[in-house]
């Protein structure tokens, strides 16, 4: 542009001064810096998560391997224990020695041995748990003892002089190991083994088969123990001991009862009890299983029999899992399966009870020899015939270690897991054991365990369960992630078909029918609804409206149909005020009006719900969610009645739509309203008869919606959930979709109306499917809300990880999850990285929500766009 | 209220030539006023609208005439604060009584905004929108007022191909022509112009200029126009309007040749506005 002549330009010539350009390239990076770093932020957020998460999924490793020479052990190894620290392996031979020796370097450790009394043990049993063993003898007798490793931390002064190093901090004076501790204090490790003085069961004949359990108080003790002779016969004792507590005298009084006989012929190979001594299984060489039901001490029975390796293989494991629970069984052929003692309709025992295979594991390739389970977890070690040891879960049914033969050829006597499963020491043929340092952290958890159905101990079926914790160390971790999400599914899914109508309307109705003043008022109001906090809300909704909806549950759904047609009778009475009325009351007093008659709806809904109750949910709503009294028909028929009101009303205006607005335009105003009246009475009454008759149809069809969307009612419910919630999202859909419907542009509601539609025609037919991406935008907004709502959902659901869309049930969402189950996670222990995977999946679910919504959003503003 | 009284008394009178159309009058104005908050818009409007003539209503910005235009169908009711005291008849009917059915008064009045504004739909939905909201599903008529309407509005030959394809993606000017067959979809009987060209280009205009003239024997057609031109060109009769007031009310060609008072002929002949 060219100057005009004669004016000073001095100023605009000058160039550009230098804090300008430097404040602009200042912000221009400020701004830069912050957005890369939102950036940064969440991707951190994100990385963090899957990093914390990625330990669940990488299995185990090996630490390190040493094997050493076992020049003490002599015999054939009955049993070796290992301590809590590694540190000591005691191991037992059939020869009635014991055998302890420094694990990291193989130096021999003093241990006194059993006294056998000249005895021949022919048969052994212990159990891992406590240490506990019995040996039967070729005399028919039976010795019940200890064996382990005796752990005590002393202080360092009390350490004997003169100790020879073992290396790593561990020293011995020949009889125990002393390991220096922090603190000036020192672990001592000793041989515990004691024998108690034989009890003979069957005279003369040897014992080949044993196993016993331990009970009662330390007054008191007793022990159950069942006992196979060469002869086969099966005999359970139930040994009582009474201590003087003056004395310290011993009485022993033994009771027993003889199991029916066996087949001829069969060769016993494993005996297993229950704990409580109620179920006896033995199992002969071919793989028979016999299960003996003796919770009648003095009428034991065969419950069952099985064959539990088919055709030729062997039997050649039969053993508990910790919690004895599950049974595992090996075979010849390599297998490895895990049976249940489940409950089932039509089962072939005596009892009622059978025994189902419910995993089978990866199979090793030659017959499995060796077996060790886990103290702790629902791990154990299976061996094979040719050398291998494998390091398996029963939950995630996954093999998590494989450790190959240390040399060709070798054998196993004996597999140890660590009581803390951190390593395995195994004993060899070949006069060396080999010991593994492992660390398998998260043995339970695989994609399948986590988003798959499992088929845990005791469960009938395979299902989804979530239950990460419980007080005793038998039980299994149920970590199914699949009903936490079902439950913030059900949770928003309810709270938005609560929310979504009510907030729409709203919106629509203060952005096309009140005006400004209404608006400036309304719009702020309700906006101040949503700095409610949540945990307030929660708290109200658990403490007071939850019994309040409990109390009267027959008048909140009878206010469900009564509020809405509350509204329209008003609306069509208001139709049928003399004009002069009409206007004169059209501002405020017609605003009250709504709400009185809101008001007298719910009134009316409250003083009907018992009558309502009797008719339509035979006279008790608890007992008709349960299914046991009345009909699915009027629940069904107010549930349809929507729907056929709507088709209803279409299948009127098709027909008879065009005559009817001319008879109407024909009658005088207050006439016109009287006759709308009555058609809308006439059709509501149709709609009413049509969604009985649909009830009636469904219902008899079987579509009832008991046992899926209703069922049995618990006072902390979805229907809770869901009032309590749409508080909390309906004012941000409600200003978010306010805002879009207020942006639509003023010239197309001018077009609109000038074409003569009404603001009713107008807003549904041009302002909202214009103003659809914001609309869109702020259920999208609300339902991310809820989504990750948590205190709600934790106060006011009942925290139950069910998986039904029954309304009256609870739920238990992620987010409540994390809340309530954070103070249980052990850092890095595998319930701290679920509640983390929790976390990882609420963030890919509001993600996956918000691009999903981002995506259709922009298909709606594109079309927006070019207004 | 005195004052007002006092400037009305001291207002000059409106000086009335206008043509008589064949049919008589369908709108007359009375004595009409109207108050945005405490700004008077319009004082004194009384004239009567020709059946089947075009009406231009010319004037400076802010004269008053869009106001004007709007009242007739009563888009103004959306405006928070209003006031109005005077007469609108529509064919003897008032347009301001209490009991008139303002949405059947504006289905007898089609209306062309200044700016193209149709609707985020088909064309075809567009058209038929005032049949749509009479509750209209037969198919055959709906087909035939699209024909019929776009034909009106000489858009059905561009149009005829693409009637399932969004109107947006239409020119200024076609656009324009869809919302003046939008208008006269419903079949009113007044067409309503509220500069309906100021925001195309000199092509599209002439279109639109075209179209009036054909359609100004079967319609009564008002329209507001910034554009001395185009009101001659087009229209019949020809208001002047200014500062809120009619001061020339009379047949366009003696408007725009010869009017009657020095403050027409000044605008006319662009000393001022």
């Amino acid at each position: 542009m060219s100057e005009p002549a004669g004016r000073p330009t001095r100023r605009r010539r000058a160039p550009t001064r230098r804090s300008v350009l430097v404040m602009d390239r200042l912000a221009d990076w400020t701004i830069r810096i912050g957005g890369i770093g939102v950036i940064l932020a969440v991707f951190g957020i994100m990385a963090f998560l899957a990093e914390v998460v990625v330990p669940l999924f990488t299995g185990g490793e090996v630490l390190s391997r040493i094997e050493h020479a076992k020049d003490a052990i002599r015999g054939r190894v009955l049993v070796d224990k290992l301590d809590e620290y590694r540190t000591l392996s005691v191991a037992l031979t059939d020869d009635g020695k014991v055998t302890a020796f420094h694990a990291a370097s193989g130096r021999a450790i003093e241990a006194r041995d059993l006294d056998l009394g000249g005895g021949t043990i022919t048969s052994f049993a212990h159990l891992p748990v406590n240490g506990l063993i019995a040996l039967g003898f070729a005399d028919g007798s039976v010795r019940f003892g200890r064996l382990g490793v005796e752990v005590k931390v002393i202080a360092s002064t009390d350490v004997p002089a003169g100790l020879a190093d073992l290396g790593g901090g561990d020293s011995t004076d020949g009889r125990a190991v002393y390991t220096r501790l922090p603190g000036e204090q020192v672990r001592r490790l000793a041989v515990l083994a004691q024998l108690d003085p034989p009890q003979s069961i069957a005279a003369g004949k040897a014992i080949v088969g044993l196993d016993y359990r331990a009970g009662g108080t330390v007054e008191r003790p007793s022990r159950a123990f069942v006992t196979v002779d060469s002869d086969g016969v099966i005999r359970l004792s139930n040994a009582t001991s009474r201590v003087n507590l003056l004395t310290r005298q011993v009485q022993t009084q033994v009771a027993t009862t003889t199991l029916p006989d066996l087949p001829p012929g069969t060769k016993v190979s494993r005996v297993l009890m229950t704990e409580k001594a109620d179920q006896i299984y033995v199992a002969g060489e071919d793989g028979q299983v016999f299960r003996f039901d003796t919770r009648d001490f003095a009428k034991p029975m065969l419950a069952e029999q099985l064959d539990l390796a088919p055709g030729d293989q062997k039997l050649t494991l039969l053993d508990f899992l910790n919690g004895e629970q599950s049974i595992v069984v090996g075979t010849s052929a390599g297998a490895v399966d895990i049976y249940f003692r489940l409950q089932r309709e039509g089962a072939r025992s005596s009892d009622g009870y059978t025994m189902v295979r419910a995993r089978s594991l990866e199979p090793h390739g030659a017959p499995v020899t060796g077996f060790a389970p886990s103290i702790r977890t629902k791990s154990f070690l299976t061996a094979d015939a040719a050398g291998n040891i494998w390091f398996r879960h029963a939950t995630s049914e996954q093999t998590i270690l494989k450790l190959d033969p240390p040399a060709p050829g070798l054998r196993y006597e004996a597999v140890v897991l660590a009581p803390r499963d951190d390593g395995i020491l195994a004993i060899g043929d070949n006069g060396r054991y080999y010991n593994w340092r492992i660390s398998v952290p998260h043995p339970e958890t695989t994609l399948h365990s986590i988003f798959g159905k499992v088929w845990y101990e005791g469960y009938a079926e395979p299902s989804y369960t979530w239950q990460s914790s419980s007080g005793t160390d038998t039980f299994e971790p149920k970590f199914s992630l699949v009903p936490l999400i079902f439950g913030t599914i059900k949770a928003t899914l309810y709270c938005m078909l609560f929310a979504v109508p009510i907030a729409l309307a709203a919106a629509i109705f203060t952005s096309e029918f009140v005006n400004r003043q209404v608006r400036a008022v309304v719009k702020p109001t309700m906006e101040m609804m949503a700095s409610l906090p949540s945990v307030v809300l929660g708290f109200i909704a658990a403490l007071i409206l939850a019994p309040i909806v409990e109390n009267w549950i027959a008048s909140v759904i009878l206010a469900f149909a009564a509020i809405p047609l509350g509204l329209f009778l008003g609306a069509y009475l208001w139709q049928m005020l003399p004009e002069r009325l009409a206007l004169r009351f059209g501002g405020l007093p017609k605003f009250a009006l709504m709400f009185l008659a809101v008001g007298l709806a719910g009134y009316l809904a409250w003083w009907l719900g018992g009558a309502f109750e009797r008719l339509a949910f035979g006279g008790d709503f608890k007992a008709w969610a349960n299914g046991t009294v009345g009909s699915d028909a009027p629940f069904l028929a107010l549930l349809l009645l929507p729907l056929s009101f709507i088709a209803v009303s279409i299948g009127f205006s098709r027909a008879f739509g065009l005559a009817w607005r001319d008879l109407l335009r024909a009658l005088a105003p207050m006439q016109a309203g009287m006759a709308d009246f009555a058609r809308w009475a006439l059709l509501l009454v149709l709609a009413v008869l049509l969604a009985l008759a649909l009830a009636w149809i469904m219902t008899g069809a079987g579509l009832g919606p008991r046992g899926t969307l209703v069922d049995t009612y618990v006072q902390r419910n979805t229907l809770v959930v869901g009032f309590a919630m749409g508080f909390a999202v309906i004012p941000i859909i409600y200003t978010i979709s306010e805002d879009a419907l207020n942006a639509v542009p003023e010239h197309l509601r001018a077009a609109s109306l000038a074409c003569g539609a009404t603001p009713w025609q107008t807003a549904v037919s041009i302002i909202l499917p214009t103003a659809m991406s914001g609309v869109f935008a702020a259920i999208m907004i609300g339902m991310g809300r809820a989504v990750g709502e948590t205190m709600i959902v934790v106060m006011a659901a009942g925290n139950t990880p069910v998986m039904e869309w029954n309304i009256f049930s609870g739920l238990r969402a992620l987010s409540a999850n994390i809340a309530v189950e954070l103070p249980e996670a052990v850092k890095d222990d595998t319930l701290y990285r679920m509640l983390f995977l929790a976390a990882l999946t609420l963030f890919a679910m509001t993600f996956v929500i918000n691009t999903l919504a981002e995506l259709i959003r922009q298909r709606f503003r594109k079309r927006a766009m070019q207004l | 209220m005195a004052a007002i009284a006092e400037m009305q008394s001291s207002a000059p009178a409106t000086e009335y030539h206008a043509k008589h159309g064949d049919q008589g009058p369908v709108i007359e104005v009375r004595d009409f006023n109207l108050w945005y908050g405490a700004a008077q818009a319009l004082h004194d409007i009384t004239m009567t609208i020709e059946r089947g003539l075009v009406t231009a209503l010319i004037g400076p910005s802010g004269c008053g005439k869009s106001t004007l235009l709007r009242c007739l169908n009563r888009m103004n009711d959306l405006v928070d604060g209003l006031t109005i005291r005077g007469t609108m008849l529509l064919e003897g009917q008032d347009i301001y009584d209490a009991r008139t059915d303002v949405i059947a008064l504006r289905k007898r009045m089609g209306m062309v905004f200044q700016k193209p504004n149709p609707f985020p739909m088909s064309i075809y939905e567009n058209v038929i929108y005032p049949l749509r909201v009479d509750g209209i599903r037969d198919r055959r008529i709906l087909d035939e007022t699209v024909e019929r309407a776009l034909r009106g509005a000489a858009l059905w030959e561009e149009a005829k191909d693409r009637l399932n394809e969004s109107a947006l993606g239409l020119s200024g000017g076609q656009q324009q022509r869809l919302c003046i067959a939008r208008a006269i979809a419903g079949d009113p009987e007044v067409l309503l112009m509220d500069e309906p060209c100021s925001a195309l280009d000199p092509i599209a205009t002439l279109k639109i200029e075209e179209l009036i003239d054909k359609l100004s024997g079967q319609y009564t057609i008002i329209i507001v126009t910034h554009n001395m031109q185009q009101a001659a060109r087009v229209s019949d009769n020809t208001a002047f309007m200014y500062l809120g007031r009619l001061i020339e009310y009379g047949e366009t060609e003696q408007v725009f040749t010869t009017p009657r008072l020095q403050r027409t002929l000044d605008y006319v002949t662009g000393r001022f506005g």
